[in-house]
């Protein structure tokens, strides 16, 4: 190809020198940075909002509706988790029956025990007397664990050290000590101290996260709270230390915001205080689902089946249906009474039932009158 | 020649001095028209300014401007508002016209061809790139720039018929 052409050619292809000029004068502009893209769409949907909200404010009641319900405290607020059950039916556990070592059972402490036999009157057991509802009787070979614990309580004496999260005795009949976690896991003289003051080889350890005491004092706000607020007195059913479980278990017969507002405030953590919520049991009487009336006024707790107790015949003037823990009478716990003091024992009628029929032709028990000298006399038909 | 700072944005009319040939003899291949090619420089030296980029040498900037000279060209040939419109004056879609009338010659014949191979001809003809340069800057293949070379100087010289062709 011709090199000198393509030169010549070349170099006439330049921009006039106005488009130079005026590239000169857009250069020299402050630069323009374009906006991000986030901020475009956000600002878009943000007017979206305002004008949805506007025009659906002013026609719509529902709309309305939602912007009188919106407050930003409550939205900004934390509240408490909670699961929910079927039905309060079963729901407090064994440990929460009996008072185990932290003394503080909250509600559940009207509720009476199963009657084991063992104490007097239906009594509850005595604080510090059996942890994790563990029953002497039930269990023989607890009873070194049982021993083991009277001694760190004895050590203790009501006032709980910050490194002690509780105790209970497990199946194989060890009773594990909790302790609250350490920054140093190798440092292990709390365990040789334990081990010092109960002097049992049937002695576990394990780590856990708040101390009784801690829970202890969790206890008594929550026991306060019925008193304080109406709207949590309504609602709270039980409550009570599950020393396995390093926890509070709280049963509440119905979620609202303001009591899971002042749960989180109690708990910021959300797993101190363990919250089921559930309705009270139902029963389908007739095709219907029978629901009892009282349920928001009644304590719920005392109308469920506790752990190895009997459910209680319904009263006749008593509509509601759940399993009821009788109250049992001081006189007649099962393992203290005289016999004399019974109620006389109602004796079957094996004839009230049958009807009356003519004596005189039941043959059945007839015998006829011997006379020596004649021999059976029967009578003339 | 004179050393200038490799991030962009400094020196602006010293780079502008330096490649507006460069940049605005592509634009002109590749639009066919000076206003197109007008805004295609522009465009592109305020993008060189904006971008920020720090270029490895003379070469990397040189490669970049040509690329981005290519992409802005499609940009305002492919636009819908160009291919819809009719200009309003016959100065802006007349042809480029030169001095000499072998140059309008060679001019019409380089228009007349194909995209794909008018461009290796520019670039490889006009701006003397190597064929794996054109390849870097059209993003295509060097075997492909060979064969639309072939090829596009093969049509040129049906088209100029033998003229100025010194091989």
């Amino acid at each position: 190809m011709n090199k000198e052409l393509f030169d010549s050619m070349q170099k006439q292809m330049s921009p006039s020198p106005q488009v130079r000029a005026e590239l000169s004068e857009k250069l020299a502009q402050p630069v323009k940075k374009r906006p991000a893209a986030w901020k475009k769409y956000t600002a878009v949907a943000a007017c979206a909002a305002l004008v949805i909200g506007a025009l659906g404010a002013s026609r719509y009641p529902s709309w309305e509706l939602i912007l009188q319900n919106f407050r930003p405290s409550i939205l900004e607020t934390p509240l408490h988790s909670y699961v929910t059950v079927d039905d309060l039916t079963g729901y407090i556990t064994e440990n929460t029956t009996t008072e185990t070592g932290g003394g503080d059972t909250g509600a559940i402490e009207v509720l009476p025990g199963p009657n084991t036999g063992d104490l007097p009157g239906g009594a509850l057991a005595p604080s510090g007397a059996l942890p994790g509802g563990a029953y002497i009787g039930d269990a023989p070979s607890q009873e070194e664990a049982v021993n083991a614990y009277q001694k760190l309580m004895d050590h203790f004496d009501g006032d709980y050290p910050d490194w002690y999260g509780g105790a209970y005795i497990d199946g194989s009949g060890y009773l594990v000590v909790q302790l609250v976690s350490d920054e140093d896991p190798g440092d292990k003289t709390l365990e040789l101290q334990v081990l010092d003051w109960t002097d049992s080889d049937h002695i576990m350890f394990s780590s856990c996260k708040y101390s009784l005491a801690h829970l202890n004092h969790l206890m008594d706000q929550l026991n306060a709270l019925p008193a304080e607020r109406q709207d949590c007195h309504e609602f709270m059913a039980g409550w009570g230390i599950n020393e396995e479980a390093n926890r509070i278990e709280l049963t509440l017969t119905e979620v609202n915001d303001p009591i899971l507002i002042v749960l989180a405030e109690l708990d910021p953590d959300d797993d101190a205080i363990y919250v089921r919520v559930g309705q009270r049991a139902t029963a389908d009487v007739g095709g219907e689902d029978v629901r009892t009336d009282t349920a928001a006024t009644e304590d719920p707790a005392v109308h469920h089946k506790m752990p190895g107790g009997v459910t209680a015949p319904v009263p006749e003037d008593d509509a509601d249906l759940i399993a009821v823990e009788p109250w049992v009478d001081e006189d007649l716990d099962g393992a203290h009474y005289d016999i004399r003091d019974l109620p006389e024992e109602r004796k079957p009628a094996a004839t009230d039932s049958v009807p009356e029929e003519d004596a005189s032709s039941d043959t059945s028990s007839f015998t006829p009158a011997y006379n020596p000298d004649v021999g059976f006399i029967y009578p003339k038909e | 020649m004179e050393a200038l700072p490799l991030r962009a944005g400094g020196e602006m009319d010293s780079i502008i001095d330096r490649y507006q040939n460069t940049v605005y003899g592509l634009a002109l291949a590749r639009t066919g028209n000076r206003a197109d090619a007008d805004d295609v420089f522009q465009e592109v030296f305020l993008a060189y300014c904006q971008c920020g980029k720090t270029f490895r040498d003379e070469e990397h900037r040189k490669a970049w401007l040509l690329r981005t000279t290519v992409n802005q060209s499609r940009r305002v040939t492919a636009s819908t508002w160009r291919q819809k419109t009719v200009p309003l004056s016959e100065r802006e879609d007349a042809p480029v016209q030169f001095r000499e009338p072998e140059e309008n010659r060679v001019w019409a014949a380089l228009q007349e061809l194909a995209e794909d191979y008018r461009l290796p001809i520019y670039l490889f003809y006009f701006q003397e790139l190597s064929t794996q340069e054109i390849a870097k800057v059209l993003a295509i293949r060097p075997g492909a720039v060979r064969m639309r070379l072939t090829r596009g100087r093969e049509q040129l010289r049906a088209k100029l018929k033998g003229e100025f062709f010194d091989e």
